[in-house]
């Protein structure tokens, strides 16, 4: 039997046990539009598909506690060191799981990708006007995305628990203690009491691998559903018209483009991650309040929320004995920017 | 001449040109024979893979022009499975490209709004069904739902009171007390004033009974920076120049902006530098905000010398260290 008659089979096996060959027929040969920058929005798509594979990974050896231990692994510069279970546990995938330094710089490369290839594709969608009726709804969840995005990828690097990531948790903790009236109380409720505590690092961590992923994928799911059901944007050209989509059908063009540009995403990622290291916990040292080093710098997505933390005005107000941080204000502003977004 | 613009008329898609592969059985068979090689090398990846997984040792290091000194245990590994999915990727997307259907298809976009007549009944339906409900007249149910709804968010906030405890005036006391000596960090050890030469930089803690379970909290308050300059160097007033000891002088190292530590100290210039955000703070004006966005200077600690002659703490600090927050100076 040929290979095709085979699926034939396939087919009517299916069709006999749910009546899907009318819905079945017409989006297998649904026609998509063809052009480069229609490929943005996949890289993010494989990029998260990669994130959630290498991160599955990544939590089989990880131990998300605060718990103080005394580094005794094949390390030597940190040898007989005080650190978290969380930076140990890190360490230990990077220098004796075989494979595992690969896929966790595969897990922090893919999230530089996904994030870049998110920024990149909301702007091929602004500045081609592909966020205007019908698909304002598909905008603001694509904004909702890069949101949790960012907010995702802080709480992924600051896992490891190193001497960068935990200056970064402190000044989180900083901008939650600014909060007028309540910020201290908050900060002592998100640590479990004082800063560093022994809560953080696991509650971020059940946020970080359970939360946030479930919320991408409906979010994921309901982007992809109206993409699908209003049917791509297009250029303008001959033969183009509001009113038509011209391009090639998912099966088997699509089919084969789009899983072939998985593999290419997946692999172009493995040959980074080969080749360019990224985040070399083990040479920052475990974290410690009283230490820091030189240049300590949050990933580049978190790089317009350092700037403003940098560029509010040296100012404090003290109204009859409480002191309100301009920092409050300027946190303020930032939300209500991304919310006009 | 008429001065009517016509509109130019669609000239429909471009007439499909054949690719070799369509109509020439040689030029097909390439393809596929291109394919194939296509997948062969991703195999051979995946061979590299498990090679490397399994031959090579894990500390071997390799030197590679431009990239330096690498683990080769990794780069193989890593190599491998680069190859092993890009070029299955590049042989599914050749496929695509040389043998599937090239010709492009028409599909019609479907008008997103119903008939008149069903969106007049829909309308219609909502209406209906609102007022069936009384939504319009029975305010009172209105307003008894929005306040049980409001009401009922308020258990989670309840529930979640435990995740910690009240701060209390926990975030402005420190462990440094009247005469608490200053020791080094790491190892512990009390420290005379001649053991830091002009210009030297040193951070210490509080001696505590049990320094090798000193809680990262603590450190967080605790941590001092010792900066020794020549006297005369310094321009305060006689009230901080009388906190200083030989030129010693000693400020929270943990930054009043947003709690990094402040290390970096440049000896020519005697700033004091935050790698965080860039404020700096001179050392020689009572670590005064010169430049960035910290709002207050470094809290000053109060230094003097036992009978011994090892420095010690004269008295806590003076006011809370570190960021600031909403009780900060109501205390």
């Amino acid at each position: 039997m040929t290979a095709e008659a085979r699926l034939g089979q396939v087919a009517n096996y299916v069709d006999e046990r749910t009546g899907a060959a009318a819905w079945m027929k017409k989006n297998l040969q649904k026609v998509f539009p063809d052009h480069w920058s229609f490929l943005l929005g996949e890289v993010a798509l494989y990029s998260f598909i990669i994130l959630l594979l290498s991160g599955t990974f990544l939590t089989f050896w990880f131990d998300p506690s605060q718990r103080e231990v005394i580094y005794e692994g094949s390390y030597a510069p940190l040898e007989g060191i005080k650190m978290s279970a969380a930076y140990a546990s890190t360490l230990h995938i990077s220098f004796e799981v075989r494979g595992g330094l690969l896929m966790r710089q595969i897990h922090h490369w893919a999230a530089l990708i996904f994030m870049a290839a998110i920024v990149a594709h909301l702007m091929r969608v602004f500045f081609t006007g592909a966020f205007r009726k019908p698909r304002e709804g598909n905008w603001i969840i694509g904004v909702g995305l890069l949101t949790l995005g960012i907010v995702e990828g802080f709480l992924g690097y600051s896992l490891p628990d190193d001497l960068l990531s935990g200056t970064g948790i402190r000044i989180a903790e900083a901008i939650i203690q600014a909060i007028p009236v309540v910020g201290s109380y908050l900060a002592y409720f998100a640590f479990g009491g004082a800063f560093p505590g022994e809560a953080f690092i696991p509650r971020i961590y059940t946020v970080h691998v359970l939360l946030l992923p479930g919320a991408f994928l409906a979010l994921i799911t309901a982007h992809l559903m109206l993409v699908w059901y209003q049917k791509h944007t297009q250029y303008p050209g001959p033969g183009r018209t509001e009113k038509n989509v011209v391009g090639y059908p998912l099966m088997p063009v699509y089919m084969a483009k789009a899983g072939g540009f998985f593999f290419i995403v997946f692999g172009v990622i493995a040959f980074l991650s080969a080749v360019a290291s990224i985040n070399p916990i083990w040479l920052y040292g475990p974290y410690t309040p009283g230490q820091i080093s030189a240049g300590s710098q949050p990933d580049w997505y978190m790089g317009w929320l350092d700037g403003l933390v940098r560029m509010a005005p040296p100012l404090e107000s003290h109204y009859f004995g409480y002191t309100v941080s301009h920092l409050s204000k300027v946190g303020s502003q930032a939300i209500s920017e991304n919310t006009i977004c | 001449m008429s001065n009517e613009i016509e509109a130019i008329k669609d000239p429909g898609l471009p007439a499909h040109v054949h690719r070799k592969a369509d109509h020439d059985p040689v030029a097909a068979k390439r393809a596929e024979r291109q394919v194939a090689i296509l997948f062969g090398i991703s195999a051979f990846g995946t061979l590299l893979l498990i090679v490397s997984y399994i031959f090579i040792p894990d500390d071997l290091f390799v030197f590679i022009p431009v990239m330096g000194d690498q683990n080769a245990h990794q780069l193989g590994l890593g190599l491998g499975m680069a190859i092993s999915l890009f070029f299955i990727g590049m042989g599914a997307i050749h496929w695509a490209k040389t043998l599937m259907p090239d010709q492009e298809v028409i599909a019609h976009r479907h008008e997103f709004r119903s008939p008149d007549s069903d969106r007049k009944e829909f309308v219609q339906a909502v209406k209906d069904g609102a007022g069936a409900a009384g939504l319009g007249r029975r305010s009172l149910i209105k307003r008894s739902l929005g306040a049980a709804l409001g009401l009922s968010a308020l258990s989670p906030i309840l529930l979640l009171r435990d995740l910690g405890p009240l701060p209390g005036n926990e975030l402005e006391k420190t462990t440094w007390k009247a005469g608490t000596h200053l020791v080094t960090d790491p190892g512990n050890r009390r420290i005379k004033a001649s053991d830091l030469e002009v210009g030297a930089v040193a951070q210490v803690l509080p001696e505590i009974e049990d320094p090798e379970h000193r809680h990262l909290s603590d450190i967080a308050k605790d941590a001092v920076l010792l900066i020794r300059l020549r006297p005369d160097e310094f321009n305060l007033d006689a009230e901080r120049l009388s906190w200083t000891h030989e030129g010693i002088i000693a400020f929270s190292k943990i930054c009043s902006h947003m709690g990094c530590a402040v290390a970096l100290y440049e000896q020519q210039t005697k700033h004091l530098l935050c790698p965080c955000h860039q404020s700096t703070f001179d050392v020689t004006r009572a670590a005064k905000v010169i430049f960035g966005p910290a709002a207050r200077p470094l809290p000053q600690l109060n230094i003097t010398v036992d009978d011994e002659g090892y420095l010690v703490a004269r008295t806590p600090f003076s006011e809370p260290v570190g960021p600031s927050f909403w009780e900060r100076d109501s205390r």
